[in-house]
């Protein structure tokens, strides 16, 4: 059974994952068991975006396939009183200035899925809020999402904070967004880029290691 | 008098852009920047004050174009038109929501999921009206529209034998669509109903082609080369595949065939990346179509299109932006000297220069025409 829902997953069969989902639940699998299967789904999702035999639609496709269905189980998890192990808590927003929130969406679901705790402080963060949050909840990554160029004044200002109150050495820095490029996140004082969702998930994955 | 940007200049800007349209090699390279509103920010004013003040804006831009001795294109002066455009157009306020420009922060799009997946019949059997939000902004769009006529843009464009960017503007039914469906929605309906996604794309086209006729009728002026900008970006290759692309161009062809028709060069304004899918456009015969880029790879362009379509963009705005005089003459040199062969390529931003390019770096992009873009004799 399991890998006809590894399958199902990798091929984004929706009704078909829900399908399998159900009987397993009602045949009391346990649950952190068919959160594994779906992992491993999503897992192959992610290898095919790498090797361009999926693209973004499938990717997001895919995560939605996931967070879907996870509705479904976190019940019966609450119920057995389990939990997924949390990989990282991830402090995440678009920062002030700036009201995109496509791209940030996309890098919340792949990595909520992945098994990180996601912090989402939503569009237009005043830096102040993503210092706030980061000592509240002592995530040691920020992922920052712009669009515009403009808004990369924001990065600064948030890292010119961090470095205030003696973060920026025991936090990672992820930037994404139309606003970065490799470029210029070299004149920045951020770990890394991601240059797509996938990316980000790779970076954020070895920010762990 | 036309204008005259370099003692070794044989053609008027009209004349050299003309020439590259129809993939001729001009005197040298068009410098053709798209605005947005850094007219303002280069003139002291702010982005809000130029967005909402149409003749102040002109004047701003009229002063831009003193400080730089002039380009080769005229893109426009406040962009308020757009957002009270009566048509369905992912600017339109009549259909979305965008917050307007508040001191130097722009224009942004509140993008959410307005049409349900179970709309998509209603949009087959009745278009887009059902989802018109704010009729109320076309009286808006009739006070732009007088304020502009009292401009004297066609007499200084005239004098100085400029062209505008544009003079007609069209979005594809499916940009429209994947607006009201919201990005991700939009992208997960394509994966998994595309045959709903193609048929409401078909059964709306008429309704954005009508919008066009109006438009060609006011604008067209016979024996002039004129452009007709097709925008769109969310069908691009870096969100959907090849496979999939291809079942959205026929309804691409059909409206590019129908701006052709009416003695318009489709103007494919095309953001995000198309490298993969370029192959489509050789379709269309030689001097009928041109493209703008965002992060379409413009050297893969001039591979493929060169011999049929004049090129321009890809120049990012983290380079225009935050970039310094140097990044722009290194990255722009390599681009002129990469695309600049047979014509048919002007220099020009990805999508609109950001609002806080430096005046040094839009100087320095004026400057690598005019040192590495003459055509030698």
């Amino acid at each position: 059974m399991s890998d006809e829902l590894v399958n199902a997953m990798a091929d984004l069969q929706r009704n078909k994952v829900f399908e399998i989902v159900r009987n397993e639940i009602e045949k009391d699998t346990d649950p952190l068991i068919i959160i594994e299967w779906l992992s491993q789904g999503l897992k192959k999702v992610g290898e095919y975006f790498d090797k361009k035999e999926y693209f973004l639609a499938e990717l997001i496709t895919g995560g939605d396939i996931f967070e879907t269905v996870y509705q479904e189980i976190k019940p019966i998890l609450e119920k057995k009183n389990v939990n997924p192990q949390i990989k990282g808590k991830v402090i995440l927003g678009t920062v002030q200035g700036d009201v995109h929130d496509i791209g940030k969406n996309i890098v919340k679901t792949i990595l909520t899925v992945s098994g990180f705790h996601v912090e989402d402080l939503g569009v237009d963060v005043p830096p102040e809020k993503f210092i706030e949050a980061l000592k509240q909840t002592e995530a040691k990554i920020l992922a920052l999402s712009a669009l515009l160029t403009i808004a990369i004044d924001s990065v600064e200002e948030i890292i010119k904070l961090l470095r205030k109150e003696d973060l920026r050495d025991k936090v990672k820095i992820i930037v994404g967004g139309s606003a970065f490029s490799e470029e210029l996140v070299k004149n920045l004082d951020v770990d890394a880029f991601g240059i797509d969702p996938m990316d980000a998930l790779k970076k954020c994955q070895q920010f762990l290691e | 008098m036309p204008l005259k940007m370099h003692e070794n200049e044989t053609m008027t800007p009209r004349e050299r852009v003309e020439a590259c349209l129809s993939i001729k090699e001009p005197d040298r390279v068009p410098i053709t920047p798209s605005f947005h509103c850094a007219q303002a920010r280069l003139t002291g004013m702010t982005v809000e004050e130029f967005f909402f003040d149409i003749p102040k804006a002109y004047e701003a831009t009229k002063k831009v174009w003193d400080m730089f001795g002039g380009f080769d294109i005229y893109s426009g002066g406040s962009p308020i038109f757009g957002y009270y455009a009566p048509i369905p157009n992912s600017h339109s306020m009549m259909y979305f929501d965008w917050t307007l420009p508040k001191g130097n922060t722009p224009e942004q799009m509140h993008e959410k999921e307005i049409m349900k997946r179970e709309d998509y019949d209603l949009v087959i059997k009745k278009g887009f009206k059902p989802f018109i939000k704010r009729p109320e902004v076309q009286k808006d769009f009739v006070k732009c529209l007088l304020e502009t006529s009292k401009l004297d843009t066609r007499e200084w464009l005239k004098e100085m034998d400029v062209m505008p960017l544009a003079e007609a503007f069209i979005e594809p039914p499916v940009d429209m669509i994947s607006f009201l469906r919201s990005f991700n929605k939009f992208l997960m309906d394509v994966v998994e109903i595309p045959d709903k996604v193609i048929t409401a794309c078909e059964a709306t086209e008429k309704e954005l082609l009508r919008t066009l006729d109006p438009q060609f009728k006011s604008a067209k002026r016979e024996g002039e080369m004129q452009m007709c900008l097709f925008g769109f970006s969310r069908i691009a290759t870096n969100h959907i595949s090849p496979k999939k692309f291809d079942l959205f161009w026929p309804h691409i062809k059909r409206i590019s065939d129908y701006i052709i028709k009416n003695g318009f060069i489709v103007q494919y304004h095309i953001d995000n990346d198309y490298t993969d899918v370029l192959e489509y456009f050789t379709e269309f015969p030689k001097g009928k179509i041109m493209f703008h880029l965002d992060m379409t790879d413009i050297f893969k362009a001039k591979e493929i299109l060169g011999d049929r379509a004049c090129l321009m963009g890809n120049v990012p705005p983290q380079i225009t932006g935050r970039g310094t005089p140097n990044d722009i003459e290194k990255y722009c040199k390599k681009q002129i000297e990469g695309c600049m062969e047979g014509g048919g390529y002007m220099l020009g931003s990805s999508c609109v220069l950001p609002d806080e390019i430096p005046a040094e770096n839009l100087k320095a992009m004026k400057d690598c025409v005019m040192k590495y873009g003459f055509y030698k004799k």
